[in-house]
C-alpha cells in the first residue's frame, strides 16, 4: 500500500513493527524482502513518485573540502532514490577489500566477502544483472569466442562489470510495494528527527513532516535508516535532543570517513598496434548470456599486497583507429606523438599471428584497423580518513533542519597508489607487446584538480566490531542503540573500487534476513 | 664523523659506472665499426621520422648518451655479425630486451610515454644518425 502523507491528519501516530526511512535501493529491497511476512512495515519516503524541485531542494548542502558536486545534484530524493539516475554498473567488492590491510588505515570489515557471497547472488536478481560471473574469465572467453588479454606479469588482471538495465527501483518495484499487505509506504514524508530515550540507548519514535502539510509521528519496534551516506549521518547528527552529539555518536564517528571513488579523467593514454588482442568486451558493452558485460583491468591482489597499494579499476575507451588511409595523412599536432609511439610499437612489436580471432558478432577491431589510440578511464579506492566527513551546516532547509556540509578529502597516499598502478598497467602492456601507455598523473601526492567522484558516497556510518572504530556492528545495528539499523553504503568500512549499488543491495538483503530472524 | 650517502646518490653513482663501463667496452669493441653497427640497429625501425622525434626527447633528458657508439653498446653490447638470419635474431633479441625492460622496471618517460630503455635508446640512435624530416613517416 502506498499513500501520500500529505493527506494524513495532523499529529497522526503510526505504530508499526519496522520503520524504514528512505525508499531507495536499500529501503525498497528490505521492504520487498519482508513483504508477505507478519512484520508490519512503514516505509517513509521524502519525495513522491516523480522528481519535485521543492523536495529535491532539501538535499541542498555545503561543500567545504576539495571540489565536489553540489549535494542536490549527486543524489535524487524521490521514490526509488538515486537509482533514478543510476548508470547500472555492478561489480562486487573483492575478498581483499574486506580484509584488514596494515597499509590502509582503518581498513578491515567485521564481515568477509564469503559472508556476503549468498547475498551478492541474490542481489543479481534484484538488480536484474544476470548470472554472477564477475571474475569468470574463462566463461566470458567462451561466450565471446575470443581470449582476454594475456596479462602474465602478475601486476594487472582482467575483471568484468555486469550491468543492470539499470533497474529503477521506484518504477520496477512500485507494484510490489503497493501490493504488499504488510507494507505501508508514505510518500512526501520527511523524517525530521530520530527520537531516543534519554540515554540514547533506544529509538522511541520518528518525527515526520511534510512540506506545507501535516506533521506526524511513527513509533516502531525497530528502525532502519536508509537515506544514503550523506543524509544518514545528517539525520543522526541533527537528532540531538537527548544526546547533544546526536544518535549513535558516542565516539564522534558519525559523519566521518566519507569516501568516494576518485575518478581522474584521462588518467592515461595508450596506443596499440595489436587491436585484435583486445577482446571486444574491453571496448564495448556486450549483451551475452542474459547479461550485459564489460571487461576492465584491475591490480592483482599480489601487487596490492607486495607494494601496499589500494584498489583501482580501469576501463579502455577507444579514441581513434589507425588505418592505412588515415596514417597517410598528416596527423594533427596533438596526435603526432601518439602516432610516433604507434609507429615505434609496430616496428618493435611486429604483428604476430592473430592469437585471438575476432568473435565475429562484433565490430572490433574494425576492418583495416592497424592499431588504436585509446584512453583509460579509472576509479580508485581512497583510504578511510576521519577528516573526510559530513557534518551539519549553519544553514537550514525548508523544514528548519541544518543542511549537510561535506568536507571531502583525499590523501597523498591515495594518489601515489593510483599512480603506481597506472605504471603497472604500462609495464604489463609494454612487456606483453600490447601497447604503450602514457601515464598522465604527476609523480607527487597532489591530485589533479579535475578529479571527481562517481556519486558514490560511502563510509559515514562505518561498520566495525568496536564502537570505537565504527558506528554500526556486523549486523548493521548502531552500536549502543538497541533498535536502530543502518542500510546503504554509509556502512561500508572501505570502498574498494567497485561501484557500490550491488553491495548496497546485498547488504540490504542480509539486513532483511537479520530483521526477519530477530522478529521471529 | 659519519658518512651519509643517500639512495639517490648511490643510484646515480651506479648509473655513472654503467655508462663508464659501456664506454670502456666501446673502446675495446672487437669489430670496431661502430657506425655500421649503429646503422644496423637503427634500421630495425621502419619509421625513422617517428623514432627520431622520440629520440630527441630522450636525448634532451639524457644528453650524456648523445653518442652513437655509446648507445650501440648500451642497447646491445654483444651484437652478432651481420647476416639475414642474424638480423632476425637481433630483432628477437631486442624484443626480449624490451620485454625484460618492462618486467624489471628499466623504463623511461619519453614525452610522457613510458618506454623501455632499449627502445628509447634505439630512437635516440636514429635521431643521431638521421637528419629527420618531420611528417615523412606514414
Amino acid at each position: 500500500m502506498i499513500e501520500d502523507a500529505r493527506r494524513l491528519p495532523e499529529d497522526t501516530l503510526i505504530e508499526t513493527d519496522l520503520a524504514i526511512i528512505g525508499a531507495g535501493a536499500a529501503g525498497i529491497t528490505i521492504a520487498r524482502e519482508l513483504a508477505g511476512t507478519n512484520i508490519s512495515i512503514c516505509l517513509l519516503e521524502s519525495g513522491g513518485f516523480e522528481f519535485e524541485q521543492d523536495t529535491q531542494n532539501l538535499y541542498t548542502g555545503e561543500n567545504s573540502g576539495r571540489w565536489y558536486f553540489p549535494l542536490d545534484k549527486c543524489r535524487l530524493r524521490y521514490f526509488g532514490g538515486s537509482t533514478n539516475h543510476w548508470g547500472g554498473w555492478c561489480r562486487p567488492l573483492t575478498p581483499i577489500d574486506f580484509e584488514e590491510r596494515d597499509w590502509v588505515p582503518y581498513s578491515g570489515w567485521p564481515i568477509t566477502r564469503a559472508d556476503l557471497d549468498p547475498y551478492y547472488e541474490r542481489a543479481q536478481t534484484v538488480t536484474e544483472t544476470g548470472p554472477f560471473h564477475y571474475d569468470a574469465t574463462a566463461f566470458w572467453e567462451k561466450q565471446t569466442g575470443a581470449k582476454m588479454l594475456p596479462l602474465s606479469l602478475g601486476l594487472i588482471t582482467t575483471t568484468f562489470f555486469q550491468y543492470s538495465p539499470p533497474t529503477r527501483f521506484g518504477t520496477r518495484y512500485r507494484k510490489d510495494i503497493e501490493q504488499a499487505a504488510n507494507v505501508r509506504a508514505l510518500l512526501h514524508a520527511t523524517v525530521t528527527e530520530i527520537e531516543t530515550s534519554e540515554t540514547g540507548a533506544e529509538v522511541t519514535g520518528l518525527r515526520v513532516a511534510t512540506l506545507e502539510g501535516p506533521s506526524f509521528r511513527v513509533r516502531a519496534r525497530r528502525y532502519i535508516l536508509a537515506t544514503g551516506a550523506i543524509e544518514n549521518p545528517r539525520l543522526l547528527l541533527l537528532s540531538n535532543r537527548a544526546q547533544p552529539a546526536g544518535v549513535g555518536n558516542t565516539h564522534d564517528l558519525v559523519g566521518r570517513f566519507f569516501m568516494e571513488h576518485p575518478h581522474v579523467p584521462g588518467v592515461a593514454g595508450m596506443v596499440t598496434s595489436r587491436p585484435e588482442a583486445f577482446n571486444t568486451a574491453y571496448t564495448q558493452h556486450l549483451s551475452l548470456a542474459d547479461s550485459i558485460v564489460h571487461a576492465a583491468l584491475v591490480p592483482t591482489d599480489a601487487l596490492l599486497r607486495r607494494e601496499r597499494l589500494q584498489q583501482a579499476v580501469f576501463t579502455i575507451g577507444v579514441i581513434g583507429v589507425y588505418t592505412a588511409e588515415n596514417l597517410a595523412s598528416a596527423a594533427p599536432a596533438d596526435q603526432q606523438r601518439a602516432r610516433d609511439i604507434f609507429n615505434l610499437q609496430r616496428d618493435l612489436d611486429p604483428p604476430r599471428a592473430t592469437d585471438h580471432p575476432p568473435a565475429g558478432y562484433n565490430d572490433w577491431p574494425p576492418a583495416g584497423a592497424l592499431g588504436a589510440n585509446c584512453a583509460f578511464g579509472c576509479a580508485c579506492e581512497q583510504a578511510p580518513n576521519p577528516d573526510s566527513r559530513v557534518s551539519l551546516s549553519d544553514e537550514r532547509d525548508a523544514l528548519g533542519l541544518p543542511r549537510a556540509r561535506l568536507d571531502w578529502r583525499l590523501s597523498e597516499a591515495d594518489k601515489l597508489s593510483l599512480n603506481r598502478i597506472v605504471h603497472a598497467v604500462a609495464e604489463e602492456f609494454g612487456a606483453q607487446g600490447l601497447g604503450r601507455v602514457r601515464p598522465a598523473l604527476s609523480d607527487d601526492g597532489n591530485w589533479p584538480e579535475e578529479t571527481i567522484g562517481g556519486y558514490h558516497h560511502m563510509g559515514t556510518t562505518r561498520m566495525a566490531d568496536s564502537p570505537e572504530l565504527g558506528v554500526v556492528d556486523a549486523n548493521c545495528k548502531v552500536h549502543g542503540v538497541a533498535n536502530l539499523y543502518i542500510a546503504g553504503s554509509s556502512v561500508f568500512t572501505t570502498g574498494g573500487a567497485s561501484n557500490p549499488t550491488l553491495t548496497i543491495v546485498a547488504l540490504a538483503l542480509r539486513l532483511a534476513d537479520h530483521v526477519r530472524t530477530q522478529s521471529s | 664523523m659519519s658518512l651519509r650517502v643517500s639512495r639517490r646518490t648511490v643510484l646515480a653513482g651506479l648509473a655513472a659506472g654503467i655508462v663508464a663501463a659501456a664506454i670502456g667496452l666501446r673502446l675495446y669493441w672487437p669489430g670496431g665499426d661502430v657506425t655500421r653497427e649503429a646503422r644496423r640497429l637503427a634500421d630495425m625501425l621502419r619509421h625513422p621520422d617517428s623514432a627520431a622525434r622520440l629520440g630527441r626527447f630522450y636525448l634532451e633528458v639524457n644528453p650524456r648518451e648523445a653518442d652513437a657508439a655509446l648507445l650501440v653498446t648500451l642497447i646491445s653490447p654483444a651484437l652478432p655479425p651481420a647476416s639475414p638470419s642474424a638480423d632476425e635474431a637481433l630483432r628477437a633479441d631486442l624484443e626480449e630486451r624490451i620485454r625484460n625492460d618492462f618486467i624489471y622496471g628499466n623504463t623511461v618517460a619519453v614525452d610522457g610515454w613510458l618506454l623501455s630503455l632499449t627502445e628509447a635508446r634505439l630512437c635516440a640512435l636514429v635521431s643521431l644518425l638521421r637528419d629527420a624530416t618531420p611528417g615523412k613517416d606514414a
